[in-house]
């Protein structure tokens, strides 16, 4: 599976409508296989869509995200793990363990009905089985 | 003395209409006033301490952070127009200035930026210019999902493109969204009703004339494809066209030329196609009312609206959308609505869809003094429904989550607790369903296959 985090400073990016690079992370078995840098520097929200489709992504982890921009994100039929802050190594290791949803990950008012998988239901590899689906 | 001044100056800035927050030298933020928090919907507990881009989330934090400017070069920004991704996702048009913050011996310790809410300005311009765009289209449905979807791939074309629908569905505003994602986005896009102008005129209008066409045409005058040069050309209502007109129609969406009227120079058309309809066009082709080779050169992309009953999940969504744009409008403060008035909204059919909604809450709002709205402030066709519907039971709060739950607990009534069923007419899938149930804390009666008490 594939999954992306929108980076800024090694940091999740505040707000993925205004990201400028996704990094990339190829997942087999709930360990990363390879990864990779991919520019996400349209304006418009739909050319940004459209790039980030190309990509093929399952899920995609992301800080803020405005509720058009997510709208047409879920119609491309991926999973929107959101609100999400913090160093993106780290964010990227808590997904893999199904830990993400600690408070430390957690964007400041941050409802926790917010942070349901939104899309196909695919929880993802590094979530499922691990009690994740049930707190939401 | 100390804590008297911290106080006076947390009171002052509580006072004031405009957002302020303060960052320290690590980017945390340090104050955070009572119009920050409503602008961000971002309480203070939460913002303190907190980075300012986790709290503040604007479209600058990543590229061109405004504070970090003031603080590298000590010039202050003044009145910069952006925008914020607030807590519920709006986007937030706002306009900021910033400002260092020093000590009493002067030495910097930090920022402050001043925002203001700019929803009002952007709400107003919008309604001046009918600009609309994607972002005013709001639906969690899955049809309109699709929609989106295929308004997407639409962004990178220049397919001509039709959308059916009933009256009050939307059409006009996804024809502009269509322009808005697509690369004409900087020219017009013009709209023309074909239903509500005469056939003789509506030949001009669309084409122009010269000089000398007919009488009373004493100079030239530039039709609206001319017009829409460069950008979208909307035709509304394009099954009320006469055959004759259709021909002429065709030649110019399937040419991209045309001669207006008393000319013999031919016009190149540069223009985008978007037409619409609340008619069946198909059905008008086998009655030979419409031209089939026009219908099927129209209907490269064909964009189909459900109507509002078929999205009944979104009014509550849509009812917060029109009280916000209202009260931004009116200048009034109106909450939401009190419980009666969801149950009748929900099981109202709407035939005018959305606009009937827009309408009645258009009227209800200017009817309201109070913070919620009643049945009284409705309009009265709808009133006397409602007195002759029973009262509600298990509502206790107005905002979108119990309306939501109102809805799900009346349609599995309706659909004797089935959740397949249910979860069909919400257009949502079972498992979906059965998350709300379990987080509303619904309570499914014995009779259910499952017999399980949830909550």
């Amino acid at each position: 599976m594939r999954i992306a985090i929108p980076v800024w400073d090694d940091k999740v990016s505040p707000v993925f409508d205004t990201a400028l690079k996704l990094l990339v992370v190829n997942i087999d078995n709930n360990r990363e296989e390879s990864r990779f840098f991919y520019p996400i520097d349209e304006e418009e929200i739909t050319q940004k869509c459209h790039r980030i489709k190309k990509l093929e992504l399952d899920t995609l982890i992301c800080g803020a995200v405005s509720q058009a921009f997510l709208q047409i994100l879920l119609s491309s039929g991926l999973d929107v793990i959101q609100e999400i802050s913090g160093p993106a190594e780290d964010v990227l290791k808590a997904y893999l363990d199904g830990t993400i949803f600690q408070p430390r990950f957690l964007m400041p008012g941050c409802r926790r009905w917010k942070h349901r998988c939104c899309g196909k239901g695919n929880m993802g590899a590094g979530l499922r089985g691990k009690g994740i689906e049930s707190r939401h | 003395m100390e804590n008297i001044q911290e106080n006076q100056t947390r009171i002052i800035l509580d006072s004031i209409a405009d957002g302020v927050f303060t960052v320290d030298s690590d980017w945390r933020i340090t104050s955070f006033n009572r119009a920050a928090e409503n602008i961000t919907g971002i309480g203070k507990k939460d913002a303190l301490g907190r980075h300012c881009w986790e709290v503040f989330r604007a479209s600058i934090c990543e590229s061109h952070c405004a504070l970090r400017h003031t603080v590298q070069t000590g010039g202050p920004v003044v009145n910069r127009s952006i925008f914020i991704v607030n807590s519920n996702g709006d986007r937030v048009p706002i306009s900021i200035s910033t400002a260092l913050l020093k000590d009493n011996r002067g030495k910097v310790i930090g920022g402050v930026e001043t925002f203001r809410d700019l929803s009002l300005v952007e709400a107003l311009k919008k309604e001046l210019d009918k600009s609309h765009s994607f972002y005013d289209i709001i639906s969690k449905n899955k049809e309109m999902q699709r929609l989106f979807g295929i308004m997407e791939q639409l962004a990178d074309s220049d397919s001509t493109v039709l959308i059916e629908g009933e009256s009050g569905t939307g059409k006009e505003l996804f024809a502009k969204a269509i322009h808005s994602m697509s690369s004409r986005r900087k020219r017009p896009v013009v709209t023309i009703n074909c239903g509500a102008i005469p056939d003789n005129l509506l030949e001009s209008e669309l084409f122009g004339y010269k000089a000398g066409a007919f009488t009373d045409a004493k100079k030239d005058k530039a039709g609206r494809i001319a017009l829409a040069e460069g950008g979208t050309l909307f035709l509304d209502e394009i099954g009320d066209i006469s055959p004759a007109l259709q021909v002429r129609l065709l030649r110019v969406i399937q040419d991209k030329t045309y001669e207006p009227l008393g000319s013999t120079k031919t016009e190149k058309a540069d223009v985008r196609f978007v037409a619409a309809t609340n008619k069946e066009l198909e059905r008008l082709v086998k009655e030979k009312r419409f031209r089939e080779d026009l219908y099927y050169r129209i209907n490269v992309v064909r964009l189909k609206l459900p109507p509002l009953r078929d999205r009944k999940g979104d009014i509550p969504l849509l009812v917060s959308h029109f009280i916000k744009r209202f009260n931004e409008l009116k200048g009034k403060h109106i909450l939401g609505l009190k419980p009666e008035v969801i149950s009748l909204l929900m099981s109202h059919p709407f035939p005018g869809n959305i606009r009937e909604l827009e309408n009645i809450l258009d009227y209800a709002t200017v009817v309201c003094k109070d913070e919620y709205i009643g049945i009284e402030h409705l309009p009265d066709f709808l009133a006397g429904t409602a007195r002759s519907l029973t009262p509600p039971v298990t509502i206790v709060n107005t905002d979108i989550k119990d309306m939501e739950r109102n809805y799900i607990y009346s349609a599995l009534k309706k659909n004797s607790w089935n959740r397949k069923t249910t979860a069909n007419s919400l257009g949502m899938h079972p498992t979906t369903l059965w998350r709300k149930i379990k987080q509303m804390g619904i309570i499914m009666p014995d009779h259910d296959g499952r017999s399980k008490n949830l909550g």
